[in-house]
């Protein structure tokens, strides 16, 4: 077992959960907090709303470990989605609100990254790269407008004047690439 | 819908895409096919993995010391301090408790002291004594009180029972109704606990023969200089 699906099949958050023990749910956070925050970031854009978010994924994370089904999925992967889908609800909240985006085009001020992320994350990180990279433009965008924008099929459709059935197709054989890439990482 | 064609929906799900129809489709299809799902779980993981495609940033600390406050208040301490306070509560009720049944003993321990030495007192001065035995009266049929007349140190040693516990605005008084005089005389005043028990020492005590009988009252607190409550006790 490689060093990475070694880190993927340990759930250290939710065993501190489980236990009470906040120290280490404390330790736990340090490592995946950087992460999950730059993936707010990048889906809200806007630093008040990414962190109350953060602070919510974790809260719901200590409340809710008994959930977490280590069968289905990594801890991370668990962190990530509880994380994203709270972030695209706040963001189509804002939008409701009427506040659309001039912000979409606001980028947050590129903050250096002197993180000391976990050898592990930092091999899945350079894993999703590449298998980003080696897609072919229009799949990424369209991929990276329903991931991180939150954009229906329909929506991606409109915005870039494209049949819905070719925006369908792009994302299917964009994720048919990252499963063989990314999804099987826990059981090799 | 064929396995290949719930998989492109499963796709489309883990990236947020599907539409409501397209997810309750898969979802019907995942409850009851086992291969499907594990593709799902697959493609789910995949896609969050995508998260790590953006530079990790490190968040501000107030957000840790917030999300570590919570949490402890959430979860394991509440349990710990209820049991805790539970316990102190215990503790307190039982330190009360065991403090009042010491200070109790400790009351009867002095009050046993107290009745051995009057009956010590007693038995020493009953040699060539004389007893008059009280007997209750309508107010307090169940009433008895004995008096040991101690002539040669011209005193007496009167041990009452059975008595209803006085008012705190009332006292009992003992009166000697002399042979040589129609007016009765205080012999003292007293007061019962609350089991009906009193005892009293007279002294000055009249020559004996000169005793025709005792009696016993209800009077103002304090007593008064003549006779004007009920009778409880009487005896001759």
């Amino acid at each position: 077992m490689d060093l990475v699906s070694a880190r993927l099949s340990k759930h250290p958050l939710c065993d501190a959960a489980l236990a009470g023990n906040t120290l280490a749910f404390g330790a736990a956070y340090d490592e995946y907090a950087p992460l999950l925050y730059g993936l707010l970031l990048r889906v809200l854009r806007d630093a008040g709303d990414a962190q109350e978010i953060l602070q919510e994924t974790f809260l719901t994370a200590w409340t809710d470990a008994r959930k977490f089904d280590a069968s289905r999925g990594s801890e991370l992967a668990w962190l990530i989605s509880m994380a994203r889908s709270r972030g695209i609800d706040r963001l189509r909240a804002r939008q409701r609100r009427g506040q659309r985006e001039q912000e979409a085009g606001r980028e947050i001020s590129k903050v250096t990254s002197d993180v000391d992320d976990p050898v592990a994350f930092r091999e899945i990180r350079a894993a999703v790269r590449s298998a980003l990279q080696e897609l072919p433009d229009a799949q990424r965008s369209a991929l990276e407008m329903a991931y991180f924008d939150g954009l229906s099929q329909s929506e991606i459709a409109a915005r870039l004047g494209e049949p819905l059935g070719t925006i369908k197709t792009r994302m299917n054989l964009a994720m048919k690439k990252l499963r063989e890439r990314l999804g099987a990482f826990r059981m090799r | 819908m064929t396995h290949e064609e719930i998989q492109q929906l499963a796709a489309l799900d883990a990236i947020g895409a599907a539409t409501a129809d397209e997810a309750a489709e898969l979802r019907r299809h995942l409850a009851t096919c086992a291969d499907c799902r594990r593709a799902a779980d697959e493609l789910n993981e995949a896609a969050a993995l995508l998260a790590l495609g953006v530079d990790p940033v490190a968040p501000p600390a107030h957000v840790k010391q917030s999300v570590l406050r919570n949490v402890g208040r959430a979860s394991a301490r509440p349990v710990l301090q209820w049991r805790l306070s539970a316990a102190a509560a215990i503790f307190l009720v039982l330190w009360l408790w065991t403090t009042a049944q010491m200070r109790s003993a400790r009351d009867e321990i002095a009050r046993l002291k107290s009745d051995r030495d009057k009956l010590s007192a007693t038995i020493a001065a009953m040699s060539g004594s004389r007893v008059i035995q009280l007997a209750g009266q309508e107010a307090a049929p169940r009433a008895s009180a004995n008096v040991f007349l101690d002539p040669s140190q011209r005193r007496a040693f009167v041990f009452f029972h059975g008595l209803p516990p006085n008012a705190q605005d009332k006292s009992y008084q003992l009166w000697i109704i002399r042979a040589d005089q129609v007016k009765p005389q205080s012999a003292g005043v007293f007061n019962v606990d609350a089991g009906g028990n009193a005892s009293l020492v007279v002294q000055n005590l009249p020559v004996d023969t000169m005793i025709k009988a005792l009696a016993v009252t209800l009077e103002p607190r304090g007593g008064v200089p003549a006779p004007t409550g009920q009778k409880y006790l009487v005896g001759s």
